[in-house]
């Protein structure tokens, strides 16, 4: 079994400050800071929060989970990350998707199909990526078209932020996604819905795509998102999910099996959370999906009961 | 009367002291409000990340931006992160906005038809200002139409975060200019404009206001105002303009009477004099001294300058 850390979601419903939040996620042991974008829920804009966060924690780092590519330029996209990066010294995570899990936030953002928020990503994604590794870039393609753009200021991370890609679990995961990862992606995230035995398959693709684009297929890292809900026993807990969640995201959703979902008591988790190591994974996304007003206690239990349980590793 | 507020621009300093350090500097020598810029390729962050760290680092310090230039980004991305600094800072953030413009580069970078900025920036503006004031925000329009839309979380001040209206003075301001300062500015604050200029402006934009039914009295006034420090006037100029030119990459002849604050500490109060005289209470004090002049510039600006306007009744 590999080191697995463990990250966690800022969850705006909590009734601390999100500041408190990320002081609290350092304090118990996280070793990544996720903030959320959406447009139509209440979450604030990431890199803003994070940068705050920055200004009093000292080692935890502070990840997107998930920036949209939809949402932002790519020149914008960057100047927010290096930004963040510089004001915490190094320590951002880019965490970048298509967005689209809250169907409102894309028909609100003028994006029109599934098909072009694919191209438009993927173009954004290779701008951000030669953005930074590049000194000087010209680019020509689809949507955007520039000449001799040099991003300032430099950012810490060397030699460039890491970046890593989220996608959607809808019966499958997105070839087009697998691609992405394999060409971009320092770090691989499975959405918490995808069964286990789906796993090998994936990282095979993403393997091949690495190898395709030049890249070393060993450099490319996986987490995934748990979403975790800590309760008397696994069914007790599952039942209170499928009650949050689609609550929370306004969609439909039931918690399915042999996927990554924390269910049940710290011993559960910790038995969930072995399973998915064993399959290469070596960071998990804490997302709690219990009753709002025990999200401060739940997410502090499983710091201090399920998170030492493992190695202070993580896929970074 | 109203008091007469200062802030310092934070820009083009990143070699001598950091933003977020420069921020608790100036906060400590007294200045009302903290402004950085927003270009795409001149400057380096994005201002609301940075003010959202900075928010964290002061206590009371206003956070502005000078300016955001508005169709570089979405009208949801401008209500989202203005909301977010304002609820981080606790209610001290102002949401500075300009057309852009000054520097074509940037639109060809971030692939925006320079030629719509005006049409962009006013339904932009339209937008971000009501998801801002207003809660189930529907919307028709030519570049965005959504229903029901609430930006959470709410900004802390009500009814709205202060948005100042920017521009450049060049031979004049358009008309649109005018027509977007008296719809959606609660405040306005040109660059390089003289006294006589400022006025004719000021005239035309309350008299807009008026017509469109608001208040011409709660247009609050300030001033873009490059400023440098020297042993007279006509140096200061020169000064000035040499670093203009070497900041925006383009020729730049200075006017001392068109906005510019310049010389000694006095020659400066009295050229700001000027202003308040006709109703500006806010300065953006933009450095037009070399970089490794700036400290001491805006130290020298907070201790012999600004008294000037903090005596009894002033």
């Amino acid at each position: 079994m590999g080191e697995l850390g463990f990250g966690v979601t800022l969850f705006d419903a909590d009734e601390r400050p999100v500041v408190k939040q990320g002081t609290d996620a350092e304090d118990w042991g996280y070793s990544i800071f996720w903030a959320p974008e959406f447009l139509s829920i209440p979450t604030m804009e990431p890199f803003a929060v994070l940068s705050a966060v920055a200004q009093h924690t000292k080692a935890i780092k502070l990840g997107t989970g998930i920036a949209g590519l939809a949402v932002r330029s790519p020149v914008q996209m960057a100047k927010a990350a290096v930004t963040t990066d510089v004001l915490s010294n190094g320590r951002l995570v880019l965490g970048l998707g298509l967005g689209g899990l809250i169907p409102k936030d894309l028909e609100v953002e003028n994006v029109p199909s599934l098909r072009d928020r694919g191209r438009i990503s993927n173009e954004r994604l290779e701008i951000l990526y030669r953005l930074f590794t590049e000194e000087n870039v010209s680019h020509s393609g689809d949507y955007y078209s520039f000449k001799n753009f040099r991003l300032g200021p430099e950012p810490v991370q060397k030699p460039r932020i890491p970046i890593w890609l989220g996608a959607r679990f809808m019966g499958k995961i997105a070839d087009a996604a697998l691609k992405r990862a394999g060409t971009y992606a320092d770090v691989f995230i499975f959405p918490a819905d995808t069964p286990t035995s789906y796993y090998a398959g994936a990282k095979e693709r993403i393997r091949a795509y690495a190898e395709a684009a030049g890249r070393d297929p060993d450099s490319i890292g996986y987490a995934s998102t748990m979403w975790t809900c800590l309760g008397a026993s696994k069914e007790k807990a599952t039942e209170v999910a499928n009650r949050i969640i689609p609550e929370m995201l306004s969609v439909p959703w039931k918690v399915p099996d042999n996927a990554c979902y924390g269910m049940g008591t710290p011993e559960d988790c910790i038995a969930t959370a072995e399973e998915f190591a064993d399959l290469g994974v070596s960071h998990l996304i804490m997302n709690p999906c219990c009753d709002y007003e025990e999200v401060t206690a739940q997410t502090e239990q499983f710091g201090r009961e399920v998170v030492p349980h493992f190695g202070s590793g993580d896929a970074s | 009367m109203a008091k007469v507020e200062f802030g310092p621009l934070y820009t083009t300093m990143e070699q001598y002291i950091g933003p977020v350090e420069f921020a608790e500097k100036a906060e400590a020598w007294g200045y009302d409000y903290y402004w950085v810029p927003d270009y795409v390729t001149l400057s380096p962050m994005d201002a609301f990340v940075l003010l959202s760290a900075v928010g964290q680092r002061t206590k009371s310090i206003k956070l502005g931006t000078a300016v955001v230039v508005v169709p570089f980004r979405t009208p949801f991305q401008l209500a989202k992160a203005s909301a977010t600094v304002d609820v981080l800072s606790g209610g001290r953030f102002t949401l500075g906005v300009g057309i852009g413009g000054a520097v074509p580069r940037d639109f060809d970078v971030a692939q925006v038809d320079m030629r719509k900025r005006g049409r962009i920036s006013n339904e932009s503006l339209h937008i971000t200002r009501r998801l801002l004031n207003e809660e189930n925000v529907s919307h028709r329009g030519h570049y965005y139409s959504f229903d029901d839309l609430t930006i959470e979380p709410r900004p802390i001040q009500q009814p709205g975060i202060p948005i100042w209206i920017g521009s450049i003075w060049n031979n004049g301001f358009p008309q649109g200019v005018v027509d977007r300062a008296a719809r959606y500015g609660d405040g306005f604050y040109p660059a390089d404009a003289s006294v006589e200029e400022f006025k004719k402006v000021q005239e035309r934009i309350r008299k807009r206001a008026a017509e469109i039914g608001r208040d011409p009295d709660s247009i609050q006034w300030g001033l873009l105002a490059w400023t440098c420090g020297g042993s007279s006037k006509e140096e200061a100029r020169q000064t000035a303009s040499r670093e203009i030119s070497k900041r925006l990459e383009s020729e730049w002849d200075v006017q001392a009477d068109n906005g510019y604050i310049l010389g000694t500490p006095e020659e400066m109060a009295e050229t700001l004099q000027g202003y308040v005289d006709i109703g500006v209470t806010n300065f953006v004090v933009d450095p037009a001294c070399a970089p490794e002049d700036m400290l001491e510039m805006f130290e020298v600006f907070a201790r012999e300058v600004v008294p000037h306007f903090r005596s009894a009744g002033g």
